[in-house]
């Protein structure tokens, strides 16, 4: 009986590879992508005082892992512009009398935040703290904390973009190849091929119903994320609507390539699975991606919910209008396009 | 010049190195029953599959009503019906929204689609189920309504992969009334099948086995052909003698002795049977009994197929 069941178990090889090195395979993700501590942190610096006291300081930051220096600006509106258009996600103010202030024994530093990402936006200031604590023990240097949009840090208006963007990711995916499965599992493919219907006819019809499945999920995540939870949708909705269109075409694209190699629809999902994993760790819903180790970093950017993510908080929570997310809206575009190609030419209507 | 309902040449198909079919040239008339015969993995479905343009072949030429398949798969595919040995259609859509379905996917009309529908059901009887899901009705139900899905389109030809497979007898014999049917009125049929009474009904058989076409012929000629001639069953009151003495006898291609018989091969029954008669009188030897016998069907398909195992096998 042991034994059989035993074979049974190492017949079926997708099965057996996906309970024994998919629990492996996402230990190692999560491993590297939740580094325990945020590090990393785009910042901009706005140093207005100038003189060596200041320099001093700014070059005592720049020593620190958690943030990454890489902009310097003139004043607050251009460094608050910077995080509007996600470059950067703190910025630190020396005021012009920060030299001056501090011979008098207590001087003020200002760390602009990104409210959008609470996560980075807790680590940050703790840490300037203790710089500045470290700085001088005689003098005293005051963090003064700003929150730039979701100002009491909400962990909802962080997560909840990102909730969309899985949910349109995963469910239309998952639907859309057990359906193309399911038609290969109940033997209905052979006589829907049979008709004059073209391929793309088939899978048109599919894209339509989960599309607006879709849809109508979004919509209803949103709606629930506004009126139970209070989130603001600042940014332009015919904008959300856009990116939801592209996505979703993207998504179920894939969700067709998947299908592809998948005779049952039980064989589908499993293979829908791993993906799914991937993305909902590596693609910045609950962890900056800045703060990730470098290993799975090139795998987030390559993932298109990052980018739906990001646009979906930027539009949301900041705001932003199209110049802020066309990077995003670029590279879903040509994702989509890619996925949709391939997806036609793999969806033959024959039978082999 | 009529135009023949299915037309091949040269007809491969591989799968690997496995050849499923091999080199067929098949003619079908318009307006026939035609018999596609053969054990099971003979290739039978894969050529159907091929006809029906589910299926590219490796090589070779098919034309069905009148169109290329590789080239003119979707032409093809509006002028026939298919009925594929396994049942597809949606469980989770009622007997009347399957019919819809393929309706509109056949490109039927709505109003004619609906009419149309109106008519099949009541040749198929499944009116009453009309409102019932697809899932729940039996197996044989099932199979009419897939019957009734390839019709929707009103097809000139009807392609059936063994639609009679598993189903009883009385069954069985009302589907093949709705051929008969269809075939009045001007349906030509392709059927699939493993069974000789089946076979016995059509018009003209071919035989398949290991992938090529064995034969060729109505139900008569193919006896004819693998028996070499034909059969007469003799009774004698001395049988052991009238065999050793038919021996001799040139007209006389083969004999045996089953229950009580002696069986005979002759080129012609009808000339032969006055001959042995007379030849077996001048012998001291009386008839009792002679008769031109049927072989069955089952006779010939079990001779072809053996002969062509033992050539592939060589």
């Amino acid at each position: 009986m042991t034994k059989k069941e035993f074979t049974h178990l190492i017949r079926n090889r997708r099965v057996f590879a996906l309970t024994l090195f998919m629990p492996l395979l996402l230990m190692t993700i999560v491993g590297l992508a939740f580094t325990g501590e945020v590090k990393h942190i785009t910042t901009v610096i706005v140093n207005k005082d100038g003189r060596p006291l200041s320099q001093t300081f700014v070059d005592a930051l720049r020593v620190s892992e958690t943030l990454r220096i890489r902009f310097y600006a003139n004043d607050e509106p251009q460094a608050q512009a910077l995080i509007r258009d996600g470059l950067a996600k703190v910025a630190i103010v020396v005021p012009a009398t920060f030299e001056d202030d501090l011979k008098q024994s207590r001087a003020l530093v200002y760390v602009m935040v990104d409210g959008s990402d609470p996560v980075s936006a807790g680590a940050v200031v703790p840490v300037v703290q203790g710089i500045a604590l470290g700085f001088t023990s005689k003098l005293r240097v005051q963090v003064e904390r700003l929150v730039l949009y979701n100002p009491s840090l909400r962990y909802i208006d962080f997560i909840a973009p990102a909730i969309v963007g899985i949910f349109v990711q995963i469910f239309p995916m998952i639907l859309i190849s057990m359906a193309i499965a399911g038609e290969r599992e109940r033997g209905t493919i052979e006589q829907l091929i049979a008709t004059p219907v073209s391929g793309f006819e088939i899978l048109l019809g599919k894209l339509f119903v989960y599309m607006g499945f879709g849809f109508l999920s979004a919509t209803s995540m949103l709606i629930v994320a506004v009126y139970a939870f209070n989130l603001v949708v600042r940014g332009s909705i015919l904008l959300i609507v856009v990116f939801l269109a592209v996505f979703l075409t993207a998504s179920l694209s894939l969700g067709t390539l998947v299908s592809a190699g998948s005779r049952t629809q039980m064989q589908a999902v499993q293979t829908v699975m791993p993906l799914i994993y991937i993305m909902i760790f590596l693609s910045g819903t609950f962890y900056p991606i800045e703060a990730m180790s470098p290993l799975v970093q090139p795998i987030s950017y390559v993932l298109p919910l990052t980018y739906m993510i990001h646009a979906l908080r930027a539009v949301i929570v900041k705001g932003a209008g199209l110049e802020v997310v066309t990077r995003d809206l670029v590279f879903l575009s040509a994702y989509t396009v890619v996925m949709i190609l391939l997806a036609v030419l793999v969806f033959r209507k024959k039978l082999e | 010049m009529t135009r023949h309902a299915v037309e091949t040449a040269g007809l491969t198909k591989l799968f690997g190195s496995l050849v499923a079919v091999d080199r067929v040239d098949l003619t079908v008339k318009a307006g026939e029953v035609f018999g596609f015969l053969g054990p099971n993995g003979a290739g039978k479905t894969t050529t159907v599959r091929i006809l029906c343009g589910l299926m590219a072949p490796t090589s070779g030429r098919a034309l069905v009503v009148g169109h290329d398949v590789v080239r003119e798969p979707e032409e093809v595919k509006q002028r026939i019906g298919y009925m594929p040995q396994s049942y597809g259609l949606y469980d989770d859509l009622t007997v009347e929204e399957n019919l819809d379905f393929f309706g509109s996917v056949y490109r039927v009309p709505s109003d004619e689609r609906r009419k149309r529908a109106g008519e099949i059901l009541q040749l198929v009887r499944l009116e009453e189920f009309r409102k019932q899901f697809s899932g729940q009705l039996s197996g044989g139900m099932k199979r009419r309504l897939s019957l009734a899905v390839s019709l929707i389109h009103n097809p000139e030809l009807l392609i059936l992969d063994e639609p009679t497979a598993g189903i009883d007898p009385p069954l069985r014999r009302v589907f093949w009334q709705y051929f008969r049917h269809l075939n009045r009125l001007g349906v030509t049929f392709f059927i699939n099948t493993h069974y000789m009474d089946e076979a016995e009904l059509c018009d003209r058989l071919g035989l398949i086995n290991y992938g090529r076409l064995v034969a060729v012929g109505t139900p008569t000629e193919l006896k004819t052909k693998a028996i070499g001639g034909e059969r007469i069953e003799l009774v004698t009151a001395d049988l052991s003698a009238t065999l050793s003495v038919l021996k001799d006898s040139e007209f006389v291609r083969e004999s045996s002795v089953s229950d009580g018989a002696i069986r005979l091969v002759v080129d012609e029954a009808a000339s032969a049977i006055p001959k042995l008669t007379s030849f077996l009188k001048e012998r001291g030897l009386e008839v009792l009994q002679i008769r031109q016998s049927q072989p069955t069907l089952e006779d010939v398909f079990i001779k072809l197929v053996q002969e062509t195992g033992e050539e592939s096998r060589q």
